[in-house]
C-alpha cells in the first residue's frame, strides 16, 4: 500500500462488506493509544502502523470506588484517580504537584479502571489547564 | 472519544461477585455452628441492607439501579458477619438500614464514604442498644449451638495439637464470621488470587498485631479473638473505598490498625477494638494517600521530608486511638456518633448533595 492512500478507498478494496453501521470505530495505530481517524478520506502516512475497525464500547461510568488499580498499573507511577477531582475543579497547584505532566496516555489506568471512568481526558484536560497558566504568565 | 478503544472486563460488580464467593464459604460455617438462627441474621441483615440502599438512594441521590452494583449485599453480609447470633433481629435490622444510610448513601454513593459502612453500622446498633449489644448475655448462649465442636484430627501425636487443628477449622466462638479461621482464609486467598485486594493490609497487620502482642504480653493474658483479627485484616481493612490506594500506604495503614488495636485492647476496650482501629486508621486514609505518594519514574524523592510526614501522621494516629480509648472509658462514644450523625447530615446538605455528579 502506498504512503498517501485515502484509507476511504483502502477499506473499499481490502474489506468489501465494509458497513459503517456496525463498525463505528476506525483507528489509526494501536487499540490503547491510537487515533481515531476523522474524516475517511484523511491518508496513510508513513508513521501509520496499522489501521483497526473497531466496535463502539458503550462507556457505563460509576463512581470511583478507590481500587487503587490505575496506580498499580501505572508505567510513569502516577496516581491517575488524583487527576479526575482535581481538574473538575480546575486546581492547577495541585495537579502540577502531582505531575500531571509526566502522563504518557498510554491508557492503562482507564483500560483496567472498574468504573470506565474517562481518565485520559480528564488528564488531557490538566494538561491544558496547565498549560494555558504558563502561557498566561509568560505574556 | 478518546483512547483506549478497548477496555478490561473488570467491573465494580465483578469486584463485588468476587468478594461475595470469597465469603460463601463462611455462610456454610455459620449454617453448621448455628443452624437456622445464623442464617435468619444474615438474610435479614442483606434483606434490609438492600431496602434501605433501594429507598434512601432513590430518595436522597435521585438514582433507582444502585441495588445491581452489589455493595448493598456485601454490606449486610459483612454486618452480619461481626454480629453474634444470638443478636435480636429488630437490631440487625437497624444496623442494615443504620450502615447503608449513614455509612454509604449521605456520602454520595458507592465508593465516596470516608468510613467502612458495615462498621459504621455496628458502632450504631452499639450505641442505640447498649443493653443488647454490650451485655455479656449476648456471646454467652451456647444452647442454640448445632454442632459444638470438631473431632476431625487425630493423627498428630498429642491431644493438644489435635483439639489445636480442629480449632483451625471450626470453633463456635465469637461473631458468626469467625467460626473458621481456614475460612476465612480461603476467602482471603481467593481474592489474592483474583487480585480483590493486596497481601500489604492483611499482612502488615498481622505482622504488627502478632510481635505488639508478643512484646506486650504480660501476666494478665490479652483478651482478643484470633479468628476476628484474621476477618478483620482481610475482609474489613481492604474494604477499596476506605483503604490507602499505594502499596507503601497500606503497610503503613495495615501496620498502625495493629497498633492501635493493641493499644485499644490494653486500655479496656472489649469487643469492639478492631471495629475502633479500622474506624480510626479510616479517617487517615486520605493522609496515607497524601504521604505515601509513588517515586515518579525519572523523579526525586525527599526521604527526610517522607520520614518527618510518617513520624506526625503515626503521632496524630495513636493520639486519636488514647482519645477514643480514653471517650470508651467514661462512656462517651455515644456522643460521638451524634455529633457524627449531625456533621454528616448537613455535610449532606449544604456539601455532599451539590457533588453527586462528580466520579469521586
Amino acid at each position: 500500500m502506498k504512503i498517501g492512500t485515502p484509507i476511504e478507498e483502502m477499506l473499499k478494496y481490502l474489506v468489501p462488506e465494509y458497513d459503517d453501521r456496525n463498525i463505528a470505530l476506525v483507528v489509526k495505530g494501536g487499540p490503547m493509544m491510537g487515533t481515531i481517524v476523522e474524516p475517511l478520506s484523511a491518508s496513510i502516512d508513513k508513521g501509520t502502523g496499522g489501521l483497526m475497525l473497531l466496535p463502539q464500547i458503550n462507556q457505563k461510568i460509576e463512581n470511583c470506588i478507590g481500587c487503587g488499580y490505575c496506580v498499580e498499573v501505572c508505567p510513569q507511577r502516577l496516581m491517575p484517580l488524583e487527576f479526575i477531582q482535581q481538574t473538575s475543579n480546575s486546581n492547577i497547584p495541585h495537579l502540577s504537584k502531582y505531575n500531571v505532566d509526566d502522563c504518557i496516555e498510554c491508557a492503562a489506568c482507564e483500560y483496567i479502571c472498574p468504573s470506565e471512568i474517562p481518565l485520559i481526558s480528564h488528564i488531557r484536560r490538566g494538561k491544558q489547564l496547565i498549560s494555558m497558566l504558563k502561557k498566561g504568565k509568560n505574556d | 472519544m478518546t483512547n483506549p478503544y478497548i477496555k478490561s472486563n473488570i467491573s465494580v460488580r465483578g469486584i463485588m461477585v468476587d468478594v461475595m464467593i470469597s465469603l460463601f464459604p463462611l455462610i456454610v460455617v455459620a449454617y453448621l455452628a448455628y443452624g437456622w438462627t445464623a442464617l435468619a441474621v444474615i438474610s435479614t441483615s442483606i434483606t434490609f441492607a438492600l431496602l434501605a440502599e433501594l429507598l434512601s438512594s432513590w430518595l436522597f441521590l435521585g438514582r433507582k439501579n444502585t441495588l445491581f452494583d452489589g455493595s448493598g449485599i456485601i454490606t449486610g453480609l459483612l454486618l452480619a458477619f461481626i454480629l453474634s447470633p444470638n443478636t435480636p433481629l429488630h437490631v440487625v435490622v437497624f444496623g442494615a438500614v443504620s450502615a447503608v444510610i449513614f455509612g454509604k448513601v449521605l456520602w454520595g454513593g458507592i465508593g465516596k464514604n470516608r468510613f467502612n459502612p458495615a462498621l459504621i453500622g455496628r458502632e450504631f446498633m452499639a450505641v442505640f442498644f447498649p443493653l443488647i449489644m454490650n451485655g455479656a448475655a449476648l456471646w454467652a448462649k451456647k444452647a442454640s449451638v448445632n454442632i459444638p465442636g470438631l473431632h476431625g484430627f487425630s493423627f498428630f501425636a498429642s491431644d493438644v495439637m489435635n483439639s489445636f487443628s480442629d480449632s483451625l477449622v471450626y470453633k463456635t466462638s465469637g461473631a458468626l464470621g469467625e467460626y473458621s479461621i481456614l475460612g476465612i482464609a480461603l476467602g482471603g486467598f481467593y481474592l489474592l488470587m483474583r487480585n480483590r485486594i493486596s497481601w500489604h493490609i492483611p499482612f502488615s497487620l498481622l505482622a504488627s498485631f502478632a510481635l505488639g502482642a508478643w512484646l506486650l504480653q504480660g501476666e494478665v493474658p490479652m483478651k482478643y479473638s484470633v479468628a476476628g483479627i484474621l476477618f478483620a485484616a482481610i475482609f474489613m481493612a481492604t474494604d477499596m473505598p476506605t483503604s490507602p490506594v499505594t502499596s507503601k500506604g497500606k503497610l503503613f495503614y495495615g501496620a498502625m490498625i495493629g497498633v492501635v488495636s493493641l493499644i485499644l485492647i490494653k486500655t479496656g476496650v472489649r469487643y469492639e477494638y478492631m471495629s475502633y482501629s479500622i474506624l480510626i486508621l479510616n479517617g487517615f486514609a486520605g493522609y496515607v494517600n497524601k504521604i505515601f505518594r509513588p517515586k515518579v519514574w525519572g523523579g526525586q524523592m525527599d526521604w527526610m521530608i517522607r520520614a518527618e510526614d510518617m513520624f506526625l501522621l503515626a503521632l496524630s494516629i495513636l493520639m486519636v486511638a488514647f482519645a477514643v480509648s480514653a471517650l470508651y472509658n467514661y462512656h462517651f462514644i455515644p456522643y460521638l456518633i451524634y455529633i457524627f450523625i449531625v456533621y454528616l447530615v448537613l455535610k449532606f446538605i449544604f456539601v455532599y448533595h451539590k457533588q453527586l455528579s462528580k466520579y469521586i
